[in-house]
């Protein structure tokens, strides 16, 4: 036991991925703020393209001050509600539940220093999946992964935003999870439970209960063997049980005890506290964000054509002073096909 | 307060580093001479090509970087840095000038016993750091043990490694390289646990002291004739559900041979460890933690310190060898 909570202590998710309440806020803040910024910035710089380019004026085309840009509060719901799509792909794809638990883990730390307005959350959402069943041993191929109708994506969509999400994840791709504390919390508890059918009931609650937990920021707060806990209590709860003897035979000295106990009744009145996300909502906030896109990162815009070129051009000069004799590439990248709708 | 996106902190750290000059290539990734540029500390850059896998990043790359960024222990690589460059993912690692198998293959250089002693010990202190991390390494041999200039071995080439729990699924046994790959696998065992990294550091321990590999087998069949003829063909008795293993043939009944005949000048304790790592059945097999409390390191003599172990004389260029080498698993 404590040769393991070492062990999680020096993980990279307990050392970097760990934060106060407060902490928390304040990134997810300042994400949304310099989001807002670098949007607010290129939406201008947008606008004058279209001003040089003589181009007919766009028929939104509006006064940046009438630009809604979105809240954290909005971005926080927009991804949540991809999050939960992670779940219904998943089930298409038959992916254990290590692979969907690792990449709705993903998602929540790419979109904890980037913002929607910078990068769909749709495509985030697919390419945090696909990068979930390579990090969790349930790799397949990307052609089989783009396949269905329903996702609306290409191989390419998903492959451009494999290197964003790994820089975002700081190349660090080990996940804990609950699962696996509260399976060894089930395999102890029979060492005082005489009650097999009622303790898998508890441990079968458990686990939607540590499911649940995935789509809130737990992840963040506190350690896996923690949730998992308090999804036992939870679950005792739910079916009456006797949570108490277990957790003094567990945890003997009275003192940290009282501590643990203080732990668990936050993370249950988190996990009670979950509502998920309902899809009207994320219409409105979709149909904002449309307007709001750091143009920048948008393929069909024209400043995403400039910058470009203008890298193409660089590539391109740097290969001709590399090797005068040989013609440059001519071949231009297809430009992705810009994204709004939801996943069906 | 800021916040960096991924993108800047990729171009941050990238820029952190200059590639001085090239010292291996391979099928799957190009290896540097390289400098920190703060420290000047001297690092190797591996770039591993991306062009040839169209599903993105490779499952090595992945798997060798999922690792190492949680392992942080003297007897294990150091991965400094990780960066992607365009279509490249770039690893950069503690620079190390040589490896086990070097150091074998140097007939100029004579071993003690108390060098071998020293070397299966960083072995073992590397893999325990490993195993108690949930990890198996799946590749132990000796040109994947490096050593650096203060004499500490390294666990390295972590492409095939990958956790493993009471939950986990079904793995390939296609893994570790046959020399020194444990009987479990070569019957095709699908659950398999850290019995197959101790069997590998089995083989590693009999070649530290015969100075040429144990059981060198030329396909998987003879790899199991080979093992079975050094340590006599096993029966369901010590054994238990070996027959049911998937790809499990007969063999002819070779007789069990004491180690003594071969290890004519070794220790007691030290053939007494080299047996438990080489147990058959892979449940009775020794784990890394036992094997380190064994009387063998506890006994005299104590294991050399690492600064004053053998090492080959040699230069940088030379050191581009066994870069070179080891990117080409043979």
């Amino acid at each position: 036991m404590v040769a393991l909570q070492q062990n999680y202590e020096q993980s990279s998710q307990c050392r970097h991925w760990r934060f106060s309440r407060a902490k928390l806020h304040e990134i997810r803040r300042a994400t949304n703020q310099s989001g807002i910024e670098r949007a607010r910035a290129n939406i201008a710089a947008e606008k004058d393209e279209l001003h040089q380019q003589q181009t007919q004026p766009a028929p939104d085309s509006q006064d940046d001050t009438a630009v809604n840009y979105l809240t954290l509060e909005d971005e926080l719901a927009l991804c949540h509600f991809y999050e939960t799509r992670i779940e219904t792909v998943s089930k298409y794809f038959k992916f254990p539940n290590q692979v969907k638990a690792t990449a709705v883990v993903f998602m929540k730390r790419f979109f904890l220093y980037n913002t929607v307005m910078d990068y769909p959350p749709k495509f985030i959402m697919l390419t945090c999946l696909y990068l979930a069943t390579k990090t969790e041993n349930h790799f397949i191929q990307i052609e089989e992964f783009a396949k269905p109708s329903t996702l609306k994506t290409t191989p390419k969509d998903i492959l451009d935003y494999e290197f964003i999400v790994s820089q975002s994840l700081k190349f660090e791709f080990t996940i804990h999870h609950p699962y696996s504390p509260l399976y060894g919390f089930f395999l102890d508890a029979q060492a005082v439970v005489d009650n097999m059918a009622l303790l898998t009931q508890v441990y079968n609650k458990a686990m939607e209960w540590c499911h649940k937990s995935l789509f809130t920021d737990l992840v963040f707060l506190y350690f896996p063997s923690q949730v998992a806990l308090a999804a036992m209590l939870l679950a005792a709860q739910d079916v009456g049980w006797d949570f108490d003897t277990y957790l003094t035979y567990k945890f003997t000295e009275p003192v940290p005890r009282q501590e643990l106990v203080t732990i668990l009744t936050d993370i249950a009145a988190i996990l009670k506290a979950y509502q998920p996300i309902t899809v009207t909502t994320v219409r409105d906030i979709d149909r904002k964000l449309i307007y709001c896109r750091n143009p920048e990162k948008d393929p069909s815009s024209l400043l995403y054509q400039k910058k470009l070129q203008q890298a193409e051009d660089a590539e391109d000069q740097r290969r001709l002073a590399k090797v005068p004799a040989k013609p440059p590439s001519t071949e231009s990248e297809s430009v992705a096909e810009g994204e709004g709708g939801l996943v069906d | 307060m800021r916040v960096e996106v991924g993108e800047a902190m990729n171009a941050r750290t990238e820029s952190r580093y200059v590639k001085d000059k090239k010292i291996g290539e391979g099928t799957y990734a190009v290896v540097y001479q390289g400098t920190e540029i703060s420290t000047q500390r001297m690092v190797a850059i591996k770039k591993i090509k991306m062009g040839h896998f169209k599903s993105g990043l490779d499952m090595s790359a992945i798997r060798e970087v999922k690792a190492l960024r949680e392992l942080a222990h003297p007897n294990v690589i150091e991965l400094i840095d990780v960066f992607s460059h365009k279509t490249n993912l770039n690893l950069v690692l503690e620079f190390l000038d040589t490896d086990l198998e070097m150091v074998i293959k140097d007939t100029d250089l004579i071993f003690k016993a108390a060098d071998i002693k020293s070397w299966l010990l960083m072995t073992l202190r590397g893999l325990h750091h490993c195993h108690r991390n949930w990890l198996l390494h799946r590749d132990l041999k000796p040109n994947n043990l490096l050593i650096a200039r203060d004499g500490q071995l390294k666990l390295a080439d972590f492409g095939l490694a990958r956790d493993y729990g009471e939950m986990t699924a079904t793995m390939t046994s296609q893994v570790v390289t046959r020399w020194y790959r444990a009987p479990e696998l070569l019957f095709g065992a699908k659950r398999y646990g850290y019995g197959i990294d101790i069997w590998s550091v089995g083989c590693i321990f009999a070649e530290l002291m015969l100075r040429t590999p144990y059981l060198p087998g030329d396909t998987d069949m003879e790899q199991l004739d080979t093992i079975f003829r050094a340590l006599g063909t096993p029966t369901e008795d010590e054994w238990p559900h070996l027959t049911s293993l998937p790809d499990y043939v007969q063999f002819k009944a070779y007789p069990k041979t004491p180690l003594r005949t071969l290890f004519t000048a070794t220790t007691a304790d030290a053939l007494d460890l080299l047996e438990k790592m080489l147990v058959y059945n892979p449940v009775k097999r020794t784990s890394a933690l036992e094997a380190i409390q064994h009387p063998y390191f506890q006994n005299l003599p104590r294991p050399t310190h690492p600064a004053r172990l053998p090492k080959p004389a040699m230069n940088i260029n030379e050191g581009s060898v066994a870069a070179k080498r080891r990117l080409d698993p043979g």
